[in-house]
């Protein structure tokens, strides 16, 4: 496997994502059985009266939209920080938190919406569904990087005397940043389609009362102003460019300076116009100092003993504890339903969940279909990545395809492997040919100098070296399809899937119906990416892996 | 008396695998440090030399013994110890500056001093100018200087060196050292009460230390104590140095290590049945077949001696000396009062043809590494003539650390399938015999 961007997560995913577990399937009834306990059955249905009162100004909501993406980041990057350093701190806090952020990474936020609108505040609820995954993958960044500790510097800081404390926030943390970076880049594009699905979507449950990009959309496309919604959709295309540049570039750049060395060398490090403007200004580079040294202050805090190892003693798993707990989570799990009879048919959901296993399975297939052609082309002709193509592939992934919703509905064409297929296009088109180019040089001149080309090239050297990453892309291509196919099935006028028996459960109010469509929906995300998904890739990646 | 500033009495540390077995690192291993003396440490890999330091500094309890800091118990890690490590161990997020001004940091040492603190260290180890630098921008001599620097800004009465030359070329590693001892000489580390220098360099060990306690290892335990005798600064190319350094090549390498027979005894009762198996080193069988060849060849004719080996062939004397090791092992080769010469078997396989060469390769891998043997021996008695490679790495861990089981089997796996033994399939990770066979 060459040295894509994909290599770094496909490392982590094998650490994290392949841990299919009772212990996580417990976890999952254990939190759907509580949601059924605590919640009523129903709440109010959706009187949707088909208008939205007005949202104001198209440029209120942009501005409303983009403090809510800044809320989603800071909350994102808070809450982790909370839930990690916890962790560190507490060992029992963190055999949960490994399981828990396994089936959390797994749950598609926006199927989240309805419960959230009974729960919080609307304005609260949006950023809720729109922080939910991003959350789950910077807190498995950083423990991550808690967990992979370059031994040389984890020597040194338990040389040094450090506590627990200081080791996470001098050390682990750092450490992390990189990663922790580039899932948090990772995740922006999710953060945007929910964060406008849950504008969308929570006016829709309010009645037609609401703010934001989404919801603004929405009242357009019920009223028929398509200018407007076009206009809508330029203004969302500037607010992703603007935060890109003012957030996410620059958050990238500086997370470079934590990369331990030898990690990714081959890889042109991000740049960002904005921070080096402000590296060059001694006002704001002292500023930084300033908050670089306040962390620092915190993290030299001498909280906790340093711990003494006794000896050197291996972890032994505690099966019988394991055993234990997957038990009494199935018989809590169907208490809470015997008490609650849900109002859907297990017949039913069976099958829509088939159907939605398809719909997902098709637009991974038809991903591969597209790319796999291109991608072989570039490789024979070797075609160089231009400015271009970088900017029509970062567009692709960042743009959300929510927005192009209504305009495919407009043509008709409402088939919703389509439409998960417009989710997964980019990312797996970038990480295809990426991985096309990351091909080692003395490979491709050997195969030059022996002659080989065509579809012996092909075989022989193009599918074999990026096999790793074309698996692997479509462990990323996957991940917002879970969101999307809530959408998409419901755009669908066949009207099946379990995402579409979501929205109805929604649309009716029936929380408990929800809740066990998410938990199938769940449920169906990480058996189809522990059962078919990250076997594959996994293999690949160990067959194919170069020295 | 003079009360030593530190002293080990009878530690132990074991490995625990499970309630069944326990692999000893180290052995009963007793001594002193006094004040003004820099001590050498004196073992191959595997002899606990690292355990050793970190029970030193108070970060792990030996499960045995105890230790006594100016003759009291030590309850916890050490302020007075400070660590250099092989690696340098810098923070790459971190300025040089920022680095040396760590270990203060961490100590909630008050700005102002921490202030004068660095900057002595920096001063002292040269490295003015530097400060700005991130570790990234600086060579690997720079690194580790910043590493002494760190170090000696906790302003230690003991400073523990833990192989800190052993990445550094040979040329920054000299430099490095000359400066240490000067520092030392000239007592411009005013803190800095004695040293203690672990290393696997003969050399090394008689260039710096005033006395140098040799350890043989798995377990780890001291087999000499030795003075050196010369006044610093010493002189490597001189004739009684050459001498003391030959003298302790010797030592090491006697065919049978000087261990008493109740020692023996002790560590039969705390060592399973099962650590049979011995960890083998990372040693691809391309260099055991090329070192054999040297000797078979002219001029050498079938024994040479180490340290001109060593230079012939352009290695470290330590290199040489672990791959004489393995093929002793074998019974290939022997190592004998500083000399390594071929047995009848490494001569065999010198003169023979490939087949030749394989067939004794087979016979001593067979005879010699226990792994190998059980391995063939499951293989030949199924009908499939396959067994999963799990089995074999599990019994492994239960006698070593996973890392030294790992590097095991892909060694043994290596060894096996230049002699023809097995063949070993990565992707099922099963190992199976050819059809031939």
């Amino acid at each position: 496997m060459a040295v894509t961007s994909l290599t770094l997560p496909l490392r982590v995913l094998r650490r994290w994502q392949q841990r299919t577990s009772v212990l996580e399937l417990a976890l999952l009834i254990v939190f759907v059985a509580l949601a059924l306990v605590l919640t009523p059955e129903h709440v109010q249905p959706v009187h949707f009266s088909g208008y939205v009162s007005d949202t104001g100004s198209l440029w209120r909501n942009v501005g409303l939209t983009v403090l809510r993406v800044l809320a989603v980041f800071g909350l994102g990057i808070l809450l982790s920080l909370l839930l990690s350093g916890f962790a560190c701190r507490f060992r029992w806090f963190r055999r949960v938190l490994i399981p828990f952020l396994s089936v959390a990474r797994a749950v598609p936020g926006l199927g989240l919406i309805g419960l959230m609108a009974f729960l919080l505040p609307v304005g609260w609820a949006i950023v809720a569904v729109a922080v939910f995954n991003m959350l789950w993958r910077i807190t498995t960044a950083i423990m991550d990087g808690t967990d992979n500790v370059p031994p040389a510097l984890d020597t040194v800081a338990r040389g040094l005397a450090m506590t627990a404390w200081q080791r996470f926030w001098r050390v682990s943390f750092p450490v992390s940043i990189p990663l922790a970076a580039d899932l948090f880049a990772r995740s922006v594009p999710g953060v945007w389609f929910r964060l406008l699905g849950a504008e969308a979507g929570l006016c829709f449950i309010a009645g037609g009362h609401g703010n934001g990009i989404g919801a603004y959309a929405l009242a357009q496309i019920l009223s028929g102003h398509w200018a407007a919604l076009l206009y809508a959709l330029l203004a969302c295309v500037g607010s992703i460019v603007f935060i890109q540049h003012i957030c996410v570039a620059p958050l990238l750049g500086w997370a470079e300076r934590y990369r331990v060395h030898n990690e990714r060398t081959d890889i042109v490090a991000p740049r960002s116009w904005l921070l080096r403007l402000w590296r060059n200004r001694p006002f704001l580079s002292r500023l930084s100092e300033t908050v670089h040294e306040s962390v620092a202050a915190i993290g030299n805090w001498r909280l906790g003993g340093v711990s003494r190892e006794r000896s050197v003693v291996m972890r032994i798993d505690r099966q019988h504890f394991r055993a234990v707990i997957p038990g009494l989570a199935l018989a809590f799990f169907v208490t809470a339903v015997l008490r609650r009879v849900p109002s859907v048919p297990v017949r039913v959901a069976v099958m829509e969940m088939g159907l939605t296993f398809i719909h997902v399975a098709a637009a991974l297939v038809l991903c591969l279909l597209i790319w796999l052609p291109i991608g072989l082309l570039v490789a024979s002709y070797r075609v160089k990545s231009g400015r271009i193509e970088q900017v029509v592939m970062s567009s692709m992934v960042l743009f959300p395809v929510i927005l192009l919703y209504p305009f495919f509905d407009l043509l008709r064409l409402t088939n919703p492997i389509l439409l998960l297929c417009l989710g997964g296009l980019g990312l797996y088109g970038r990480t295809v040919l990426e991985a096309v180019r990351a091909i080692p040089a003395p490979l491709v001149h050997t195969a030059q100098g022996l002659g080989v080309k065509g579809i012996l090239l092909w075989k022989r050297l193009v599918l074999p070296a990026t096999v790793a990453d074309i698996a692997g892309g479509l462990l990323l291509a996957v991940a917002p399809l879970w969101n999307a196919v809530i959408i998409a099935e419901s755009l669908a006028p066949s009207g099946h899937g379990l995402g579409r028996a979501l929205v109805a459960a929604v649309l009716i109010g029936d929380l408990h119906a929800q809740i066990l469509l998410l938990m199938l929906l769940t449920l169906l995300s990480m058996l189809f990416d522990r059962l078919i998904l990250q076997p594959i890739a996994v293999y690949a990646a160990q067959k194919y892996a170069f020295r | 008396m003079i009360q030593p500033l530190l002293r080990l009495h009878e530690c132990s540390q074991t490995y625990d695998k499970d309630s069944a077995t326990e692999l000893v690192v180290l052995d009963n291993v007793s001594f002193e440090v006094r004040e003004a003396e820099i001590v050498g440490l004196l073992g191959r890999s595997g002899s606990g030399k690292s355990s050793l330091f970190k029970i030193i500094s108070g970060q792990m309890a030996p499960a045995k013994g105890e230790v006594l800091w100016r003759g009291g118990r030590m309850k916890g890690p050490l302020q007075d110890v400070a660590t250099v490590f092989q690696s340098g161990g810098l923070f790459p997020w971190l300025t040089l500056r920022q680095n040396v001004a760590l270990g203060l940091e961490a100590r909630r040492v008050p700005r102002v001093q921490r202030e004068d603190y660095t900057d002595d260290a920096l001063e002292v180890m040269g490295l003015e100018g530097y400060e700005n630098a991130y570790p990234k921008e600086v060579s690997d001599a720079v690194g580790q200087r910043v590493s002494f620097a760190r170090a000696l800004a906790l302003r230690p009465e003991v400073l523990l060196l833990d192989e800190p030359f052993s990445e550094l070329d040979m040329l920054s590693a000299e430099n490095l050292r000359t400066d240490l001892i000067e520092l030392w000489s000239e007592r411009r580390l005013p803190s800095l009460r004695a040293m203690i220098l672990a290393t696997h360099g003969i050399e090394e060990a008689v260039l710096m230390c005033d006395r140098i306690l040799i350890f043989s290892p798995s377990p780890g335990k001291v087999t000499h104590e030795i003075a050196v005798p010369f006044p610093h600064p010493r002189n490597r190319e001189d004739a009684d140095f050459r001498l003391f350094v030959d003298q302790i090549y010797s030592l090491m390498t006697r065919r049978a290590p000087i261990v008493s027979e109740v020692d023996n005894a002790s560590t039969q009762t705390l060592v399973s049945p099962s650590s049979a198996q011995i960890v083998l080193p990372d040693l691809p069988v391309e260099v055991l077949v090329g070192l054999m060849e040297v000797l078979g060849a002219d001029p050498l004719f079938g024994r040479a001696d180490l340290p001109e080996l060593a230079k012939r062939l352009q290695m470290t004397l330590d290199d040489l000396l672990a791959i004489g090791e393995s093929l002793q092992r074998l019974e290939l080769a022997e190592l004998e009062d500083g000399d390594i010469l071929l047995t009848d078997g490494g001569r065999a396989f010198v003169e023979g043809d490939g087949d030749a060469r394989r067939d004794t390769m087979r016979t001593a891998l067979l005879h010699h590494i226990p792994l190998l043997r059980s391995l063939r021996s499951s293989l030949d008695e199924r009908p499939t003539h396959t067994v999963d490679a799990a089995r074999f790495r599990k019994e492994l861990e239960e006698t070593m650390s996973p890392d030294y089981a790992r590097q095991t089997l892909s060694t043994a796996i290596d060894w096996a399938r230049y002699a023809e033994l097995l063949d070993y399939d990565e992707e099922a990770d099963r190992f199976y015999l050819d059809d031939e066979e």
